[in-house]
């Protein structure tokens, strides 16, 4: 086999000899123990770990009823391990410097992401899925919105989704009386030791109930909550947004 | 770079609203209302779980055929109704594995350290009477004895008047998430089997909650107070 860059060898040669990396048990504990703080309530499963020479970065997935999410620790010799990012998704990778890490560092945690829903899915991926996605938050709102408005998120970020919202053909309205149809987001909170507060977005259906991605039936669209229960759950420690999004040019008030 | 991996655990249009306008146009609600139905469409509505337990079934048959009798005449006693959103927030919630047990366990009766029940029905040997419906053993290291608690998937609440094998139930539950930090430990649901086998019991219980037992409950009242108006 020939490989086509040095992160790449790296990466191959990894799978192989996965005994030679510098990850002590002690230190996955550490880590492990901090993620497990950081959210009491979730499981937490290791995905993996990748060193450059300066840092180690330990990947995880949480889980928590309907909630998925994955967080990133950062952990520095000689330093107490530090959580630099968590949310439903990562992809695509935030630009902003405080949680960016390098390219290398992006495609060795989407590989690990990748092999780990390989090893857990028991049927093939549904076509059009992202394979190193933990989270379907936003595709179950692309699945509903998309054919109706042409308006698509694709993304599964809490963070992105909030973004796209705001900077797309939207109206931002007010959560506590979003009507039937709004798009609600409450994006993911953390802080470099803990607690992490994973986020969440849905769709406000016709009976006022939110319809959004459930983890617990592999990210099926699924009603859970009413709007007052989403708002008691998430607006204290995420924060709540809500939108409607304006409908396209020409269309028919009655419908297409 | 370089990289090493280590393996793991297993337009608007015209008559849209422009910036800053607060409220959608007309054309944005229709669009909204198709949008609604639309997400409603091909759902999972979970009989359970979520943030909105199932309300008002009543149907506790798994348990024994009296169970929804003992439960509405305790629910009338106590002042008891479905909790209300505002309520769940209130309550403690803990982690929980739920377990039936019943008078056909190959154990039954066996002395344990059972409070008086809500009904001060007691057995020859003096220790009280489970109850179809309404009582629950647990650990009482996890939740004192006497206390209220409701249990989501069953809509149903119970008084923890039983205790089992807890240090049993400590040992082998060590790292699951009924013992974990935000865990209540097993909650063992009474079931009166009637024709059915312990092992029947188990299973029909098994049925109505998950395969996987594990789900949540709520202390609505930590200790015996509530049934003196201390809830």
């Amino acid at each position: 086999m020939r490989c086509r860059s040095p992160a790449v060898c790296l990466l191959w040669w990894s799978f192989i000899c996965p005994v030679v990396m510098g990850q002590s048990t002690e230190t996955l504990v550490t880590v492990r123990g901090l993620i497990q703080r950081a959210d009491p309530r979730a499981t937490v499963e290791y995905c993996g770990a990748v060193s450059t020479r300066k840092v180690d970065y330990y990947l995880f997935t949480l889980e928590r009823k309907e909630l998925a999410g994955i967080v990133l620790v950062e952990q520095r010799p000689g330093t107490d391990p530090l959580i630099i990012d968590a949310d439903t998704s990562f992809f695509p990778f935030r630009g902003d410097q405080e949680h960016s890490v390098e390219k290398p560092i992006q495609a060795a945690i989407e590989l690990l992401l990748r092999r780990r829903n390989t090893a857990k899915k028991r049927r093939p991926p549904e076509p059009g899925s992202k394979e190193p996605e933990v989270c379907a938050i936003g595709r179950e709102i692309d699945r509903v919105v998309y054919p109706i408005s042409g308006f698509r998120l694709g993304s599964n970020s809490s963070h992105e989704i909030l973004r796209l919202l705001r900077t797309g053909p939207t109206l931002e309205v007010d959560p506590k009386s979003a009507p039937p149809g709004s798009i609600i987001v409450s994006p993911t909170q953390f802080s470099p030791c803990g607690p992490i507060y994973l986020g969440h977005a849905g769709v406000v259906g016709s009976d006022g109930s939110i319809y959004s991605a459930d983890a617990r039936y592999g990210g099926a669209r699924t009603k859970n909550f009413s709007l007052t229960g989403w708002l008691k759950q998430f607006s204290g420690k995420n924060g709540s947004f809500a939108f409607v999004i304006h409908a396209p040019s020409g269309q028919n008030v009655a419908g297409r | 770079m370089s990289l090493l991996l280590s393996g793991c655990d297993d337009q608007e249009n015209e008559e849209s609203a422009s910036p800053g306008s607060s409220e959608p146009v007309q054309s944005d609600l229709a669009q909204a209302s198709r949008i609604a139905d639309a997400a409603g469409a091909g759902a999972i509505v979970p009989k359970s779980g979520g943030d909105a337990p199932a309300q008002g079934s009543g149907d506790l048959s798994v348990l024994g055929s009296d169970a929804g009798q003992n439960q509405q005449a305790f629910r009338q006693r106590y002042g008891l109704a479905d909790p209300s959103q505002d309520q769940l927030a209130g309550w403690q919630e803990y982690d929980a594995r739920l377990t039936a047990y019943s008078n056909k366990d190959a154990d039954w009766p066996y002395p344990t350290a059972a409070s008086a029940n809500w009904m001060g029905a007691t057995a020859t040997n003096g220790d009280p009477l489970a109850v179809e419906g309404t009582t629950v053993a647990v650990d009482f290291n996890r939740i004192p004895r006497g206390s209220l608690i409701y249990i989501p998937a069953l809509d149903m609440y119970a008084e923890a008047n039983d205790t089992g094998a807890t240090g049993t139930w400590a040992n082998t539950d060590a790292g699951q998430m009924d013992y974990g930090a935000n865990g209540a430990g097993r909650v063992d649901v009474y079931n009166l089997a009637g024709d059915r086998s312990s092992g029947q019991v188990e299973q029909n219980f098994q049925n109505r909650v998950g395969s996987e037992e594990y789900g949540q409950i709520y202390i609505v009242h930590r200790g015996p107070g509530w049934k003196n108006g201390g809830n």
